[in-house]
């Protein structure tokens, strides 16, 4: 059985190369749902780990984007055993990062944590209008749409994005969630969210309660 | 009644600029560019300071909203009084009573922005020592993918040669082109001068900031029907 603690490490110190070697071996061995779901969460403990010394200043943004990068590998090599048993979607999530605002490792980081859980998530990309996000819920009818951003302006724009879906009367067939630094509890009350968040993996775990 | 400015690093020429047009000589507490790339950092130190203070009236914040950076701050002990922007860049960008719509895709320099320990230029010398320069490349493709633009704002506070030089080296190993575009230092003669109208929040002592001084999303009602 793969380390687990070593792993989370190796993905905390950004070393590629011994991350996606202990991934290959581990498919290699053809584990269950179970086993690669615990390695799923120590990627995402070593993701943990990266933010944390970007806080402190010790990795550059430059490494934040390695490590979304590298998460997103690790995924691509686990997805063949990840879904094992149950390859049916537990549900879907329209995501996007709101009008305005350009950044995305936040939104991309869910994302890859959001698929890796089972969700089938429809990336609407960056500065996506109200008007987009209407028209996909309308299509897709997702039970979850998550919104990100990180610009003051972002928390007008996910505001307006729930005015717009209420307006279309599709506010109350889902669930709205955000994330990104300035979301707060006030914003989420403001803007009509159903939950915020600044950390992914507690988003994903927030998603998993309303599909339950 | 006696004032102190407190200011980013990032904006110092353009500070310096509207302090020599105003003829304004209040004191000036300079804080590190880099404090803007963790707004919660930037929090903490800024109360630092303004909790230190005595004897002012009225602290002018030569800031923006600045993603959250600065909601929070309690007005312990002055007034403070702060520009309704969002950050340095609308804060030059901006035109006097036009709402300011930013470009898109587009990353935005000044001298300062260049400056910083954790300037977009210093990133790319990180990268390029971390992962070899051709990884560092792909990477800063990656990271501005949803980038067109280099603009380099003109706020006539600097000279522009020297920027515009590392501008088009940056852009070049992004990919990026570079623009030009005029700015202006109005707002920040405005904080030096006032009048503090609708440009400005202002929190009396014992305050403490909010959103809705930014005029974001929380200044809207809070019983919006559901
Ligand atoms: C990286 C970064 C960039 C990169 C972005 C690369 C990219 N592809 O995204 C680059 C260098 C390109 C960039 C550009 C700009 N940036 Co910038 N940037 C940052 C920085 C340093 C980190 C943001 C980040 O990625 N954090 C890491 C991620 C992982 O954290 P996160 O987004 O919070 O996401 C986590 C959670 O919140 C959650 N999450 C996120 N989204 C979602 C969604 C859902 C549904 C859920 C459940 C969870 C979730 O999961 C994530 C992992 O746990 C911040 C400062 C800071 N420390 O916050 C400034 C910052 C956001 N940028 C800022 C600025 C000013 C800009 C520019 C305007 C600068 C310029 N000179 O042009 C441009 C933006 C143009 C635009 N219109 O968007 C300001 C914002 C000020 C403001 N106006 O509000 C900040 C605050 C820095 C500052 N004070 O100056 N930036």
């Amino acid at each position: 059985m793969l380390d687990l603690q070593a792993l989370t490490k190796a993905v905390g110190d950004l070393n590629e190369q011994q991350v996606l070697a202990m991934l290959k071996e581990f498919v290699a061995t053809n584990p269950g749902n179970e086993e690669t779901v615990a390695v799923v969460n120590a990627c995402q403990q070593g993701m943990a780990i990266v933010g944390e010394l970007f806080d402190q200043k010790e990795y550059f943004v430059g490494d934040l984007i390695f490590a979304g990068e590298l998460l997103s590998s690790a995924i691509d090599i686990l997805k063949p055993v990840l879904g094992g048993e149950s390859t049916v979607t537990v549900g879907k999530i329209v995501l996007g990062t709101v009008e305005g605002d350009l950044h995305d490792i936040g939104k991309n980081i869910f994302k890859n944590m959001a698929e890796a859980a089972g969700f089938e998530v429809i990336d609407l990309g960056i500065d996506v209008p109200a008007a987009t996000f209407v028209e996909k819920v309308k299509e897709i009818k997702p039970e979850i749409v998550g919104m990100s951003g990180v610009l003051t302006l972002a928390l007008d724009s996910m505001k307006k994005t729930v005015d717009e879906l209420k307006t279309a009367g599709l506010r109350d067939g889902v669930k709205v969630i955000i994330g990104g630094n300035p979301v707060t509890e006030e914003a989420c009350r403001v803007i009509g969210a159903d939950a915020f968040t600044t950390n992914a993996a507690e988003g994903v775990k927030i998603c998993q309660g309303w599909v339950k | 009644m006696s004032k102190v400015i407190i200011a980013c690093q990032t904006i110092s020429d353009e500070l310096n600029l509207a302090m020599r047009a105003t003829g304004c000589s209040y004191p000036v507490i300079r804080m590190a560019s880099d404090y803007h790339m963790d707004p919660n950092l930037l929090r903490a130190k800024l109360q630092e300071e303004i909790d230190k203070l005595t004897d002012f009236q009225d602290v002018l914040l030569a800031y923006g909203c600045c993603g959250n950076g600065l909601v929070g701050l309690k007005a312990s002990t002055a007034g403070l009084i702060i520009p309704r922007t969002e950050d340095c860049i609308s804060m030059v960008l901006s035109r006097p009573g036009e709402k300011f719509e930013r470009l898109k895709r587009t990353y935005f320099l000044t001298r300062g922005w260049l400056q910083g320990s954790k300037s977009i230029a210093a990133e790319y010398e990180h990268a390029c020592e971390r992962y070899g320069e051709a990884r560092a490349r792909k990477l800063f493709k990656f990271m501005l993918k949803n980038y067109n633009y280099l603009m380099v704002i003109d706020t006539g506070a600097y000279p522009l040669a020297d920027c515009l030089s590392k501008a088009e080296e940056l852009a070049g190993n992004t990919g990026l082109e570079v623009v030009v575009s005029k700015g202006s230092v109005w707002l920040l003669q405005k904080l030096l001068t006032g009048p503090y109208d609708e440009d400005f929040s202002v929190i009396p002592r014992g305050g403490t900031v909010n959103s809705s001084h930014f005029g974001m999303a929380g200044a809207a009602p809070a019983h919006q029907a559901i």
